[in-house]
């Protein structure tokens, strides 16, 4: 299936849709229709002074809450700022209204109804476990987010996760094989859980549990009937970088033979990886290139010693 | 593909013009030129630009009357050489749909990697591949507000395309042209609840992965990679075929519960199990003039029948309690098994034809065959105990003790075991963690520390560490109005082994630093330096002789980066420049260069420009040179 074929005619009906809908909008069955208090239609909409208000309509704390052609209704603002009577009777003072910001902030805004745990998310406990380095407000903007990020993100992810993880977005931005993040699909939360999964590296695994490399190379999920052992026993980055590398193949090391060899030589008893064979003389080049023969070194249903 | 992204700009344009009123998305769509210089193989291995049409970004985010909430993204949709469609809708509480599409052109044809005949000035290497993949996700929840949410979903990975591979046969290597085609479909329904304090979701999926590779002898490949002849007689092949066909099923089951007593405690159990089952078939005939030393004979054909049966049965079971001990101070303690079971069987049916002795006897047809099994289990203990303040004043600390315990049995066929030894065996690896970090965040400045150390008790593989210690070091500072910010990471890894015979030692440094100044609204300046060393060093067995060795690898990359961007009114401009060297093992340069011009010609109509060039240079030997420069023309619309 193509669906490169598909993505014009769902864009022609996207883009036809909207202006439609944009005519025939009604409220959603679901709204939630804003208190008509008489005492907040007499007082000015925040929206008169407050134009990061404006656009509010298609953010998602939104969705539901607003009507066609209406503006922004006050009681939508106060749901995280408080009630903003004072702060409008006194001429817009500042400190008569409640500005989210900081871990105060999230606990009093954003924790109120997104505090949930899974299986993959903490918030207490994890890596980014919503504390005053890092809270929901570092990341998310709830006026002002990326107009091509979605989940009201600050910045683009990248950009974002730069902030504190420069040395690892050096490696994708630097590196000459590098995954491709920023453009085409895959960001940092393609593999790694941003609200802190408890363990290593918040990974973000498959829904089958296995590690999120398998989520696109699926091939590489076998079983095979003879594994190589750096990957039934060991994990994809006992022998690949996962984010960029200096190395072709995003490989640890510089050449086939360094990466092979560190693990073939057992040298004394107790580790895995097996001897090769005498005639494997390292210094010709047809046996420093161990994938000339060892192609399956994945791992092979029919050779044991992956040779196809 | 240039068709297809022709026809949807042509007919965006002519919707957009026919309802000629104002939508929330924006646009933007054009053509890309390429002008390469060098190595094209290396070029599209790095980068893979290429000429053609390209949706470079589209975002929709509205309500309509049939949506709650539709938003759409696009990024570079098109020519590739990664594109991505998201889609994301609700109506109300009634369902929810996501959608995710991505597609990724990978090739690689690396002319100095894994190459024995780079000496012969012979590039690219002989596997190469140009392949695309295609992903697509689609999941729907059902009355989301509801107790209890169904949910369907669906995912479909496609890879396929041309490569090229060697096969080592008869006292040979062979390039052999392959085709591949992979397709895993995967099916899943489950249900997320929420009753009371408890909520948790069951989900149950069915996985079918399918992949069928036919290889044949590459055009004028027959007379293998080595010259001269095996025991007086010349090795070479007149056709080589091979079918290789595998199939997995993969059932697998994903549940979580979470429970919350009186706010103070959060407990979450989880559980996932997946057993896949495999079936392979392959067929294989060559015909030729081959040797064998494992057979001790000459032969000139050769047939091969293979059936094989693989299971990866894995479970992983555990449970957490999060409580809080006191506002933003909190307690988390887990325990999580896992058990993975690996096993497989082969039947491998070969027929040496017209096959004889080394000394010319014998001849006739030979069959071998291999009833091999094979086998791995695994399992692992994990057990983690986190203490964190994330609020003591401006201080933010951490403090976590987890403990990995895995043992793994190996039971290798006979048939793997060349050489004895070191091949399969019952092994245990116990490894103790603290990890610690604090961090101070006031007035725009944050500066955090953090402490990692690793110890364990045996290595599995030479390469793993036996102690390792993590060091990091961070400080940022934003000025108020964001006129000025600055920030640093420091890190180093060290991690070694000092078992005498493995003598493994390894380090990683890295330090980057950026600064981004803002002296007036729409014009900033930036700055970014990092530097990445990172060596290793363990002890090896030269094969040929025995003889010890050391495997030394070296980075030492310093990268520079330097840009403005600046914005007024109708226009815009950004650009930067960097420059990457890496000294090590593999020294190169990375030189890039980025602008990017925008102008509004319209209020909702606009042009970019783009220029982007990268070059790439390998100083000893410079096989994989290039200098490639992308011109992007596109047409920004935002009604």
């Amino acid at each position: 299936m193509r669906l490169e074929t598909l993505a014009g005619p769902f864009l022609v009906l996207c883009v036809s849709v909207f202006p439609m809908a944009a005519q025939e909008q009604t409220p959603p069955a679901t709204t939630t229709a804003p208190p008509a208090a008489t005492e907040e239609a007499a007082l000015p909409s925040c929206t008169d002074c407050h134009d990061v208000m404006k656009p509010f309509a298609t953010n998602p704390h939104a969705f539901g809450k607003v009507k066609k052609d209406a503006p922004i209704p006050n009681s939508l603002c106060e749901t995280c700022h408080g009630d903003g009577k004072e702060h409008i009777l006194n001429g817009g003072d500042k400190t008569k209204i409640f500005k989210p910001v900081g871990l105060e902030g999230s606990n009093k805004t954003c924790m109120t109804c997104h505090d949930t745990a899974t299986d993959r998310i903490t918030r207490h406990g994890g890596m980014h476990s919503n504390s005053v380095a890092v809270n929901c407000l570092t990341c998310h903007s709830i006026h002002n987010g990326d107009a091509h990020s979605q989940h009201l993100l600050a910045k683009n992810e990248l950009a974002l996760c730069s902030n504190c993880h420069s040395t690892q977005v050096a490696s994708f931005r630097y590196q000459p094989y590098a995954h491709r993040l920023g453009r085409g699909g895959m960001e940092c939360d393609s593999c790694h859980e941003p609200h802190g999964r408890p363990g290593r590296e918040s990974l973000r695994l498959t829904r089958a549990g296995e590690a999120p490399c398998l989520n696109c190379h699926a091939d590489k999920r076998g079983p095979y009937v003879f594994q190589h052992g750096a990957l039934a026993i060991g994990e994809c980055t006992t022998c690949h970088e996962p984010h960029g590398s200096a190395n072709p193949k995003r490989l640890k090391r510089a050449t086939v033979l360094a990466v092979c060899i560190e693990c073939h030589s057992p040298t004394g008893t107790g580790t895995l990886g097996s001897q090769p064979p005498s005639f494997h003389d390292i210094t010709s080049p047809r046996y420093r290139n161990c994938t000339t023969c060892h192609v399956a070194i994945h791992g092979s249903n029919r050779d044991p010693q992956l040779l196809k | 593909m240039k068709r297809t992204v022709i026809i949807t700009l042509a007919l965006l344009l002519l919707t957009m013009a026919a309802h000629a009123q104002p939508a929330p998305f924006e646009l933007e769509a054009g053509y890309r030129w390429l002008d390469l210089k060098g190595n094209n193989d290396m070029y599209r291995s790095q980068i893979n630009e290429r000429n053609g049409f390209l949706i470079r970004s589209f975002t929709m985010s509205t309500q309509t009357s049939q949506f709650d909430r539709l938003r759409v993204d696009i990024s570079d949709l098109g020519v590739g050489p990664a594109g991505s469609l998201r889609v994301a809708a609700d109506h109300g509480n009634l369902w929810k749909l996501r959608l995710g599409y991505r597609t990724t052109d990978a090739f690689s044809a690396l002319p100095n990697f894994a190459n024995p005949l780079i000496g012969q000035g012979i590039i690219p290497g002989q596997h190469t591949f140009n392949r695309t993949r295609r992903m697509l996700d689609i999941d729907v929840d059902f009355f989301t507000d509801h107790w209890i949410s169904p949910f369907v979903g669906y995912s479909y990975n496609n890879n396929h395309g041309p490569g090229t591979t060697t096969y080592h046969f008869g006292q040979d290597e062979f390039k052999l042209a392959q085709n591949l085609t992979e397709r895993d479909h995967e099916f899943r329904a489950g249900a997320g609840f929420h009753y009371g304090a408890i909520s948790g979701q069951l989900l149950q999926g069915w996985r079918n992965f399918h992949s069928t590779e036919s290889l044949s002898l590459f055009t004028g490949a027959n007379n293998g990679n080595n010259p001269g002849t095996v025991i007086g007689q010349p090795v070479s092949a007149t056709d080589i075929t091979r079918v290789d066909r595998n199939h997995v099923d993969t059932p697998f089951t994903n549940f979580y519960v979470t429970g919350d007593v009186r706010n103070r405690v959060r407990l979450v159990a989880n559980y996932v199990h997946l057993a896949a089952s495999g079936d392979g078939t392959e067929l294989e005939s060559a015909n030729g003039s081959f040797a064998s030393f494992a057979i001790s004979r000459f032969f000139t054909g050769f047939n091969e029948n293979a059936r094989s049966a693989a299971r990866n049965d894995t479970w992983r079971g555990g449970g957490r309690a999060e409580v809080a001990l006191a506002p933003n101070v909190d307690f988390v303690a887990g325990f999580q098994r896992e058990h993975r079971d690996l096993n497989g069987t082969a039947l491998v049916d070969s027929v040496f034809l017209n096959s004889v002795l080394f000394s010319g006897a014998d001849k006739k047809d030979l069959e071998t065959a291999l009833n091999a099994t094979s086998s791995v289990e695994r399992n692992t203990d994990m057990f983690n105990a986190t203490l964190s303040a994330r609020a003591l004043g401006p201080f933010s600390l951490r403090g976590e003790v987890r403990e990995s315990k895995m043992d793994v049995d190996v039971a290798p066929d006979l048939s793997e075991i060349v050489v004895p030894g070191a091949q399969g065996g019952a092994f245990n690896r116990r490894i103790r963690t603290i990890d610690t970090d604090a961090n101070y965040a006031k007035a725009g400045l944050l500066v955090g520390v953090a402490w990692r150390r690793d110890r364990a008790n045996e290595p599995i593989f030479r390469t793993d560490y036996t102690d390792r210690d993590r060091y990091r070091l961070r400080a940022a500072w934003k000025s108020p109005k964001d006129f000025f910010r600055a920030g640093a990471t420091a890190e180093r890894t060290s991690q070694n082994n000092d078992r005498p015979d493995i003598g493994y030692d390894a380090h990683v440094r890295q330090i980057s630093g950026d600064v981004v100044i803002t002296p007036i609204a729409g014009l900033s300046f930036r700055a970014s330096l990092s530097q990445f060393r990172s060596d290793s060093d363990v002890i090896i067995r030269h094969p040929e002789n025995f003889t010890l060795d050391h495997s030394i690898n070296l980075e030492n990359g310093k990268a520079q980066e330097g840009g403005f961007t600046f914005f007024r009114e109708r226009f815009s401009l950004d650009g930067s420049m960097s420059r990457f060297t890496n000294r090590g093992t593999l020294p190169f340069v990375v030189m890039r260069q980025r602008a990017r011009v925008t102008y509004d010609l319209k209020t909702k109509a606009g042009v970019a420009f783009e220029w982007d060039r990268d070059k790439y240079d390998e100083l000893n030997p410079a096989f994989g040179y290039y200098d490639a420069s992308r011109f992007g023309v596109y047409l920004r619309w935002r009604p």
